[in-house]
């Protein structure tokens, strides 16, 4: 073996193991290590930083460590057997299945929507070669990245896991459907949703407007009011839909171009209104208040007139919505260039179309 | 919709500039990022006020940040610089300037401006954490009318508020405010022409 190869070897053991031992982030950062690490005292961690938890990874060094990692993957995945169901020796099994946790671990960094290397790690979990818990902490750490929180296959994974853990309850199909439709296929106890919801707060803040984080989310509340599961069904369905309600309208107000949070909020209304619980969909009223104001203070954000349209009631509020804003703002453009007109001014006449097609 | 620094700075007609008194959020960046962002905040600052012609308002959009400059001039010379997203609506930013700049003269004496290290101006920290929400301007809004007939000038680059001859990567290269790390960040983020990380 030649130097490079032995140094690229301990590389990548190293990273691998940096990146199982639950890192509170990981962030791939530009550049080699020299442009990192330039104090040799340092060094503990070479090429890899490792400050409070937080593990950084230079790009030049994941991808040296990515194409060290690929033929180990794929000569470790026909050693360990895991595709066939012949057994190999002891001996070589083991070597194998860490090679196989190691390498799979850096390629999913690397790339997160690589399947065969999620597929191989569900395959160590189903032969409890991996426990679930320390699944979750690396995909934990994971979706702390930039590149990372925005794959849908990595949210995917994450919910494998959960399923693992919180089979849902056997009882009768018919009750199931009837209480919630598309059931989710496992039950999430309140803490865990905490630390779900915890999660894709991070992920949306990192990449904004974040669609498969949101549906995470809402997948996880619905995992939370499977029903069956609570004694008193009632009362855990009202906290969990008054919390989240009172969260994503508080998130919509300082992220106001972020449509997946008001397609989520919007899912959340249609579950209280197929759900048969104590909390009556009256409490989403609110809601329709809370669009109306921030039109009104920010109106050249088209995210928040969809908002104001799937949470649309007309009565009186409405109308005296409409007359005392959207038709003022609507004139202005008659009266200006159509390029020089105030923002939000295309958007009003978008939904004064809209409005007079319902009302139709 | 976010505030990501907010700075006095002392802006004569000609020479470089000094910050007073400034404040920074750089909470949602991830860890490593911090002291990069940081750093081009200070960067983006000095850049942009060094550029703003006495009695001027104006914004300028680089990658991810607006920054919105008045530069007030009088008898202080000073100019106050808000960073923020580009979902920051600009009228508030504005007239927060303006708040900044009149709390900031009736509390620092103009004695102090020479030795910006002995300048004690808590407040700053009150602004950047209620005008987080720009609806808490709206009180302020309606006492400032003047800013309904002045026109505010939008660069929708830094390139346009350079003089000539001059570049942005040459302006970060030369820069001995700025790291190596900050300086990676930053052409990274170039090449990949992202709407992603620093500047």
């Amino acid at each position: 073996m030649t130097d490079t190869s032995v140094s690229t070897q301990t590389c990548f053991r190293s990273l691998a193991s940096l990146l199982l031992k639950s890192p509170s982030t990981i962030e791939v950062l530009p550049g080699d290590a020299s442009i990192w690490i330039p104090d040799v005292a340092e060094r503990s961690c070479s090429p890899f930083l490792f400050i409070e938890n937080n593990l950084g990874v230079p790009e030049k060094e994941l991808r040296r460590s990515y194409l060290y990692a690929v033929p180990i993957f794929s000569a470790a995945r026909k050693a360990s057997g895991l595709h066939t169901l012949e057994n190999s020796s002891n001996h070589t099994l083991s070597s194998a299945i860490q090679d196989l946790i190691d390498s799979s671990a850096v390629l999913i960094l690397m790339n997160p929507a690589y399947q065969t290397a999620l597929n191989a790690r569900k395959q160590l979990i189903a032969r409890n070669l991996i426990t679930v818990e320390q699944e979750l902490k690396f995909t934990a750490a994971l979706l702390s990245s930039r590149h990372c929180c925005k794959q849908s296959e990595l949210w995917y994974h994450r919910r494998w896991l959960l399923r693992r853990i919180y089979p849902t309850p056997s009882f009768p199909q018919w009750l199931a459907e009837d209480v919630i439709p598309d059931s989710p296929n496992f039950y999430l106890p309140p803490n865990d949703l905490t630390v779900e919801i915890h999660l894709v707060t991070r992920a949306c803040e990192l990449y904004p407007r974040n669609y498969f984080g949101w549906n995470h989310r809402t997948i996880c509340i619905q995992s939370a009011l499977v029903p069956g599961v609570h004694f008193n069904t009632s009362d855990v369905f009202t906290e969990i839909f008054a919390k989240e309600i009172a969260s994503v309208m508080q998130w919509i107000e300082s992220h106001v171009s972020d449509y997946s949070a008001v397609h989520h909020l919007k899912t959340l209304a249609r579950l209280i209104e197929d759900t048969e619980s104590a909390f009556l969909p009256d409490n989403l009223l609110p809601v329709f208040g809370h669009a109306l104001t921030l039109v009104r203070a920010f109106p050249e954000h088209e995210t928040l007139w969809q908002y104001l349209r799937v949470f649309w009631d007309e009565g009186d509020v409405a109308t005296a919505f409409v007359a005392s804003f959207v038709l003022p703002l609507q004139s202005t453009r008659m009266t200006e260039q159509e390029n020089d007109s105030p923002s939000g001014v295309q958007h009003a006449c978008h939904f004064l179309e809209w409005r007079n097609q319902r009302l139709k | 919709m976010k505030i990501f620094s907010l700075s006095v700075v002392l802006a004569p007609s000609s020479g470089p500039c000094s910050v007073l008194s400034s404040t920074s959020d750089v909470s949602s960046f991830s860890f490593y990022q911090r002291g990069s962002v940081s750093e081009f905040l200070t960067f983006f600052t000095k850049t942009v006020v060094e550029r703003t012609p006495q009695g001027q308002r104006q914004s300028v959009q680089e990658n991810n940040y607006t920054a919105h400059v008045y530069n007030r001039s009088g008898a202080e010379q000073l100019a106050a610089i808000i960073i923020t997203d580009h979902e920051y609506p600009v009228r508030p930013a504005f007239s927060l300037l303006t708040k900044l700049l009149d709390d900031f003269t009736a509390k620092v004496p103009q004695s102090a401006f020479a030795n910006p290290g002995s300048i004690s101006f808590p407040e700053i920290q009150t602004y950047i954490q209620k005008y987080q929400d720009p609806r808490q301007a709206d009180t302020i809004m309606r006492v400032q009318q003047e800013l309904d007939e002045t026109k505010i000038v939008l660069h929708k680059t830094i390139e346009s508020v350079l003089q000539r001859g001059e570049k942005l990567d040459n302006l970060v290269e030369r820069s001995n405010a700025l790291s190596t790390q900050s300086k990676m960040f930053y052409k990274t983020a170039k090449k990949q022409n992202s709407c992603c990380v620093i500047m």
